[in-house]
């Protein structure tokens, strides 16, 4: 664990995290802010509390003026948001106490953050016990807050950056004809973990010009020529950031070249295009031109691709999603990795990213590995 | 997300097997009066949704929609095109993706007829999807399919006892040697456990007494999930209530009741479909019910350290009339 990890969020985050949330809140004629975590959506509640929790259930309450109160199931995560020294009132987690801490504010209009995973079970007491409230979904709210990051957490995203290159580099050490996907992820985890990460998101597809994505690891054994690709996204200190490279086992083949040219004009593109005051749409476009004027425009539609990047911080897909018609500006301070992965005849499906810190003039890269398509001895 | 190995493979898990178990289903929803139930599934509780059908529920949410007759659909956030990968590890056929899901299941719904529609789990559906069903009020069906996991068929079994096995090898690479630092003990489970084929592994490792570690794994292969946990060094005021504990567990009695056999320590039992969301989603009934010979649960007891810090203790086992069985054998 790095000295980055193991510090404490300050002071100072917290209140520039509540001001900025305020504001928003403001903005938006909500009275409280409530922050909902279930177990796969956990970012909303850590950026409140500046803690992590493990439980399947979690609430942060944020009331326009006041002090904040968290919700756990639990002792280790009352334990966890105590310690992190942000809320200083830390309740177990009961329907009917939640909603009755809210309603002695009385507040009119009250925003959850994913309100759209709210179970019944949660969302009925609360309904009940707030009889009169406005309830919306702060979900869109909170991620936009989110989507700015400050010097501190630049700090965190930066420290789990130094995590990718080195599990890229366990990725790129462990590939040999006969090994099977999942024995590459769990060489690559193992790695990780060495290296601090709390976590990972990683998606892996190994074969020929006939992949048309990836997925989670499979029985599938490696072989002489093969493309081995992934996107992986380790977390450290709460903070995720994704590498997405590809490598070949033996040397390259002539389409697997010229996929690789195209992939690197396309994410050359697209992080040129990035600087404080853009749009999402203006990144997506940038890259998804260098595959038009190729004739390949079609492989950046939904049917081919997802997205071409996306934001990462407590997340590891924040908002916001980089495709054309999205029209969310990059300010200065947020995270985002460009990545123009897609499938194409040239060699299949192929990845290739890198993440950034928009600046006013640009970006700053966060990763040290290079862009380059990786040949591996088979 | 689910990182580890996901596959369909006929040597474990038949085609057959997956259609009975919706063939069970499927009776008990006729004889509910129901047309159709809808199991919900996300990342971190989709065990439900695996059993019947072996999909994997990856990343994100999803919908797994039975009729009291007919083929399942799965209704997915999921991008269509996973849908090849999922049609090539599951029995599933009938998929269908977009952003919306409550969408999807306004038209599968439309699609399928009138009738009353059962919902699973209601209580753990997101209550804004179940506003969204067209005006059709579903019926909450309770733990259907949790009940039905709860008596494990002979696949399942052998299922149980292969995470039962990637959980103690995950556990023993973390374990051993002196003085290892905490991330090691990680890199040492990650590469024992995923190698041995985990479809997932979660591990907790919290401080223990005496500079040590209390280790904590469960172990997914497929939709079943296992737990071993102990602490390093060994303590043997834990093993001493933890042997208590293992002598009162057997058919017949209820957490409720093992609670009281290791007096001063936290004794739980989690039966086999509730490792994977911690017990957290337990109904309260559950507390009370007595275990059924042929039962497969973990038996976890843990407490606080001599001078601080936590431990713990725990196996997965087959519950019998006359005591237990551990899993892994």
């Amino acid at each position: 664990m790095t000295s980055a990890t193991r510090d404490a969020a300050p002071r100072t985050e917290r209140e520039l995290r509540y001001r900025r949330l305020r504001h928003a809140m403001h903005d938006a004629s909500l009275d409280g802010l409530l922050a909902y975590a279930p177990a796969w959506r956990r970012e909303h509640v850590h950026y409140l509390a500046g803690a992590g929790v493990r439980a399947s259930f979690a609430f942060a309450y944020l009331p326009v003026a006041g002090d904040p109160v968290a919700f756990v199931a639990g002792s280790a995560d009352a334990a966890a948001v105590a310690a992190a020294g942000w809320v200083a009132d830390v309740r177990p987690l009961a329907g009917r106490d939640v909603a009755a801490t809210i309603a002695a504010g009385r507040p009119a209009r009250l925003g959850v953050a994913h309100l759209e995973l709210l179970p019944a079970a949660l969302l009925e007491p609360l309904r009940a016990g707030l009889d009169g409230v406005e309830i919306v979904s702060a979900t869109r709210l909170m991620s936009l807050v989110e989507l700015v990051k400050s010097p501190w957490e630049h700090d965190r995203v930066r420290a789990a950056a130094a995590v990718c290159d080195a599990g890229w580099e366990a990725f790129v050490a462990c590939l040999r004809t006969g090994l099977a996907e999942y024995e590459v992820v769990a060489a690559v985890e193992a790695e990780l973990r060495r290296g601090g990460a709390e976590d990972n998101f990683m998606l892996i597809a190994s074969g020929g010009a006939d992949v048309r994505g990836m997925t989670p690891p499979g029985p599938r054994r490696l072989g002489p020529g093969d493309m081995v690709r992934t996107e992986l996204t380790p977390r450290l200190g709460g903070y995720y950031a994704q590498i997405c490279r590809s490598a070949v086992l033996g040397r390259a083949g002539e389409g697997q070249r010229r996929s690789f040219a195209l992939f690197a004009e396309a994410l050359e593109a697209g992080l040129g295009a990035v600087r404080a005051g853009v749009t999402a749409h203006d990144v997506a476009v940038a890259q998804n031109d260098v595959f038009r004027r190729q004739g390949l425009g079609e492989y950046t539609t939904s049917r081919y691709t997802r997205v071409r990047g996306h934001g990462h911080g407590l997340h590891p897909d924040e908002a916001p999603p980089i495709v054309e018609g999205e029209e969310t500006v990059l300010e200065a301070g947020a995270v985002v990795i460009v990545h123009p992965n897609t499938f194409t005849p040239l060699a299949g499906y192929h990845v290739l990213g890198d993440p950034v810190i928009v600046t006013p003039a640009g970006h700053e890269a966060l990763l040290r590995t290079e862009r380059r398509l990786w040949e591996v001895e088979p | 997300m689910k990182r580890g190995l996901i596959r369909l493979d006929p040597a474990e898990l038949t085609a057959d097997e997956l259609d009975r178990r919706v063939r069970v289903l499927q009776a008990r929803l006729r004889a509910a009066g129901v047309a159709a139930a809808l199991v919900y599934g996300d990342v971190s509780r989709s065990g439900d949704v695996a059993y019947l059908t072996n999909l994997c529920i990856y990343w994100n949410e999803g919908v797994l929609a039975v009729p009291a007759e007919g083929e399942p659909a799965f209704l997915t956030k999921l991008s269509a095109r996973v849908q090849p990968w999922m049609r090539a590890t599951s029995s599933v056929r009938d998929l269908r993706s977009g952003p919306d899901l409550a969408g999807l299941i306004g038209d599968w719904l439309a699609e399928a007829g009138p009738g009353p529609v059962g919902v699973v789990a209601r209580a753990w559906w997101p209550a804004p999807l179940l506003e969204r069903f067209g005006g059709r009020e579903p019926r909450d069906l309770g733990d259907l399919v949790r009940d039905q996991r709860l008596g494990p068929d002979e696949s399942e079994l052998a299922l149980l006892r292969r995470a039962a096995r990637v959980a103690g090898a995950a556990l023993a690479a973390a374990a051993a040697g002196d003085g290892v630092a905490r991330n090691e003990r990680l890199a040492r489970a990650e590469l024992a456990g995923r190698g041995s084929g985990a479809t997932d592994l979660l591990i907790d490792c919290d401080p223990g007494p005496d500079g040590g570690v209390a280790l904590e794994v469960r172990a997914q292969v497929l939709d079943c999930w296992a737990l071993a946990a102990r602490t390093v060094p060994d303590q043997p005021a834990l093993a001493t209530a933890y042997g208590a504990a293992v002598t009162g567990l057997r058919a017949g009695v209820s957490r409720s009741r093992m609670r009281g056999t290791a007096p001063g320590w936290h004794v739980d039992v989690l039966r086999h479909p509730d490792l994977e969301t911690r017990g957290d989603h337990r109904p309260p009934e559950d507390l009370d019910a007595p275990f059924r010979a042929g039962e497969v649960a973990a038996l976890r007891v843990s407490g606080g350290g001599p001078d601080g810090g936590r431990v713990v203790a725990a196996g997965t086992y087959v519950i019998t009339e006359g005591g237990i069985e551990l899993c892994a054998s």
